[in-house]
């Protein structure tokens, strides 16, 4: 199904058509046809190996028209003698010049037997000068009424020796046109090949910042490619025999067109391994045979098969492209179809003059798609890294966004997690304080009340119990203290709140509390159960035990499970507890608080009563 | 046990408590001890404060939650107008909220309501004469507030240090004296002391906290 044409879609089709126009014009029309009457067209031609026109036996000269495309390959012959008669009036223009817009390779020019000048090498490597204009200027005073040029043409391989177009005229004339040739031939294509150098270690450097895009890799190799097959052009001497040259210069561009194909797998993301192995495998096996290096053979396989075949993969290509296109919709395919289509355009004209089925004098024209197509690449490279910026941008706002998100949820939760624990706390310590108050002081009261119900009740007991819940309630209010998690201060308060009963009682007491490490956590519920053990202790020993002495006692010590322990001791050299008070209810709610804290009471009868309460150290404390 | 020095001197004693009963036992127990004489009795801070300017006595036992404000205000004024007035505050639990604030405020001790005559009357004297009860609670929350690397006006000496320690572990200053080799009245020194640079550094920090807030 065919996408309706977006406008982008139809502008770059018109530039396309533009560019295409603008360069085949340039190419063919746009250098002035020189004026007829300096144009040779007449010449007699001697196949000869000679190097001086005196060498020539003029015997075997026979007429040739000029441009002679044929001569060469229909004679079988690398080496050819031009003798051309020439009129002496030049109009009084003493600067004259020779003037040859193509030779195959290379020549060189006598004028009445005296040379004039060459293109370079004319013996092995003989200079190329296929794009390269030839200019022989000579003076018209040396001319004579009648003159002969001698143009001695040299080149490598029958096929590809040629002599054509031949103008002698004014140096001015001819030079203006020689220079605009060789801009068209030569400085063109070699800037354009020079950019595309360029832009071929512009984005290996891309590559090597960014490896996981192969994209890159492959554009930088494709177009070394490409730049290797284009520099025959403008090449003058070649770097190896001319076999191996002539090998690997097709070779170059139908690897480049592989390393297109790969490139733009990449670039468009969904590709066929399998399509993708079979070019590789096509191009491998289609490169055997210029394993056969034999120069003929490859110049025919080089062009009439070789070229055509890969011209496949460029077909390929473009349908690749528009499926691409057809599936995604992304318009930075419709830039790659055109350039790929422009690469057909150019690479057709180039392929027709390379089988000879256009003239050989027409222009070379693949470096125009070179040009447009590095432009269209680069073009949507930058697209590609702009795009990626606006993205990682795009994602980088979301990403902030949502960790604002995050960061606001997780606040609002943890306020509410927080007012919830306060809750809790809250709900919790009313809860202990209620059940302290109830148990203890409001126990007293009422047992109190109940008592003066009963009858009349002496007032020191009244103010002896009323002294009593008095002290509970401190002790309530004490265990609220943050300092009185500290256990020598919770025993020093508890000492203080006791102090009228201790300083009343017969008995003796020795302090003997020192520094506790301190119980994390402890909690005032730990607190007033520690206190009310001991409270227990120091009372029963107070009232029951008779004794001379009362010693409190603090020790740390390591427990047979290898943890720390605290152990507070209240310790009477009094008579004991009795065997029936044992399991009364006092000692029973000690070891019941002393559950509730985590730790262990201990009661010993020796010399006396020793009350041992070991609290642990680390154990996670039970705070209810 | 130490004994006032100027033994002989009476000391007048102003008492500020709002519950006419528990004003009407102190007052008593001033009254019947031979070393005590009532200075005035009061149970409003407008009263208490016009006798106090008029006349600062030796030892003010103050009430803080009083009908017409707090009894802070007259620990102040005593503190501001640089009298020799000890002062104790009178209270029902003597939990360290409260004594704290009246020990920064200028206060060198506590009552309990509930303690007996004899009780009070010792502890009278002994303030007069210099003492200044503690207890372990508040000799905790003194170590914490005098820590080594708190920013402070006044700091305390290893001995003053050391007095605090005990105390927070339950000794009392008789026992204390007689670990240290200090007498009696010496230790009742370095607690009140302690008492004097916390009131120091709180006004300090009440300074400071005026400065902060543009207030003076």
């Amino acid at each position: 199904m065919l996408r309706p044409l977006n406008t982008q879609y139809l502008i770059w089709w018109i530039i396309l058509l533009a560019y295409v126009c603008v360069s085949f014009y340039s190419s063919y029309f746009w250098i002035p046809d020189l004026l007829g009457r300096a144009e040779i067209k007449q010449a007699s031609l001697i196949e000869s190996e000679a190097t001086s026109p005196e060498q020539l036996d003029l015997n075997l000269k026979q007429k040739v028209s000029l441009p002679d495309w044929n001569s060469a390959i229909n004679r079988q012959t690398i080496s050819l003698w031009y003798l051309i008669p020439l009129q002496g009036d030049f109009n009084g223009t003493l600067k004259q010049a020779v003037y040859l817009p193509r030779v195959s390779q290379n020549v060189e020019v006598f004028l009445n037997g005296k040379w004039l000048g060459d293109g370079g090498n004319m013996v092995n490597p003989i200079t190329r000068n296929r794009n390269n204009t030839l200019l022989f200027n000579f003076d018209s005073s040396v001319m004579r009424a009648n003159n002969t040029l001698a143009i001695h043409l040299v080149g490598q391989h029958k096929s590809r020796t040629y002599l054509g177009k031949l103008y002698v005229g004014p140096v001015d004339q001819l030079r203006e046109h020689a220079e605009l040739n060789n801009y068209l031939r030569i400085d063109l294509p070699t800037a354009i090949t020079l950019c595309l150098l360029l832009t071929s270690i512009l984005v290996s450097v891309l590559w090597f910042l960014r490896p996981s895009d192969t994209y890159y890799l492959f554009y930088s190799v494709f177009s070394a490619l490409w730049v290797f097959h284009d520099s025959n052009h403008f090449i003058r001497y070649i770097p190896t025999p001319l076999t191996l040259w002539e090998t690997l210069v097709p070779l170059s561009f139908g690897t480049a067109m592989l390393g297109v194909a790969m490139f733009l797998h990449r670039t468009v993301g969904t590709y066929s391994q399998k399509v993708e192995h079979f070019l590789i495998a096509y191009i491998a096996l289609l490169a055997l045979p210029f394993l056969n290096q034999d120069l003929d053979w490859i110049l025919f396989y080089a062009y009439h098969i070789w070229s055509p075949c890969i011209t496949l993969i460029g077909f390929y290509l473009l349908y690749y492209l528009h499926d691409a296109h057809r599936k995604t919709g992304e318009d930075r395919l419709i830039l790659l179809s055109i350039s790929g289509v422009s690469i057909m355009i150019f690479g057709f004209n180039d392929l027709l003059l390379a089988i000879e089925v256009i003239p050989k004098q027409s222009p070379y024209m693949m470096h125009f798609a070179v040009l447009f197509t590095v432009i269209t690449i680069i073009m949507t490279l930058i697209s590609r890294f702009i795009q990626s910026i606006n993205v990682v941008e795009h994602y980088n706002q979301e990403l902030q966004h949502e960790i604002r998100r995050k960061t606001d949820d997780m606040e609002h939760s943890y306020q509410q997690v927080q007012q919830l624990t306060r809750k809790y706390t809250v709900a919790e310590e009313r809860q202990r304080i209620m059940r302290d108050i109830h148990d203890g002081i409001g126990g007293q009261l009422v047992a109190m009340l109940a008592s003066m119900d009963a009858g009349p009740v002496n007032q020191e007991h009244i103010k002896s119990n009323l002294k009593a819940a008095l002290q509970d309630l401190r002790m309530v209010i004490d265990s609220l203290d943050y300092e009185a998690e500290d256990l020598p201060t919770l025993l020093g308060m508890l000492r203080m709140r006791l102090h009228d009963q201790l300083s009343n009682a017969s008995l003796k007491l020795h302090w003997q509390v020192d520094d506790l490490p301190r119980i994390d956590n402890f909690g005032p519920a730990n607190v007033l159960n520690t206190m009310r053990i001991i409270q227990e202790a120091i009372t029963n020993a107070i009232k029951h035990s008779y004794a001379n002495n009362l010693t409190i006692l603090t020790s740390e010590f390591i427990g047979d499970d290898q943890m720390p322990y605290v152990c507070i001791e209240v310790i009477d050299d009094g008579c004991g507890i009795e065997e029936k008070t044992r399991n009364g209810r006092g000692l029973l709610n000690m070891k019941k608080r002393a559950d509730l804290i985590g730790g262990e009471v201990s009661f010993t009868n020796g010399n006396g009563t020793t009350v041992r309460l070991e609290l642990p150290l680390n154990k996670q404390l039970d705070t209810t | 046990m130490t004994i006032n020095q100027s033994d002989t001197q009476t000391i007048r004693v102003m008492v500020v408590e709002d519950d006419p009963i528990i004003l009407e036992r102190l007052s008593n127990i001033v009254r019947n001890n031979d070393r005590l004489l009532l200075h005035t009795n009061a149970s409003t801070v407008a009263t208490a404060k016009t006798a106090l300017l008029n006349n600062p006595p030796d030892v003010l036992l103050v009430d803080l939650d009083l009908p017409d404000g707090n009894g802070l205000e007259l620990i102040q004024l005593v503190h501001d107008k640089g009298y020799e007035t000890a002062i104790m505050v009178i209270s029902v639990f003597g939990d360290e909220w409260h004594i704290l604030k009246a020990i920064a405020a200028g206060a060198s001790g506590y009552l309990l309501k509930d303690d007996e005559s004899i009780q009070i009357e010792t502890a009278i004297i002994d303030l007069a004469g210099g003492g200044a009860p503690i207890s372990p609670s508040i000799a905790r929350h003194l170590m914490k507030h005098f820590r080594p690397e708190e920013q402070l006006l006044e700091k305390l000496t290893k001995r003053e240090q050391q007095v605090l320690q005990k105390v927070a572990k339950g000794y009392t200053t008789q026992e204390i004296a007689e670990m240290e080799g200090l007498s009696y009245h010496t230790v009742a020194t370095h607690v009140k002391n302690i008492y004097r640079k916390l009131s120091v550094n709180s006004r300090a920090e009440a300074v400071f906290e005026a400065l902060k807030m543009n207030l003076i």
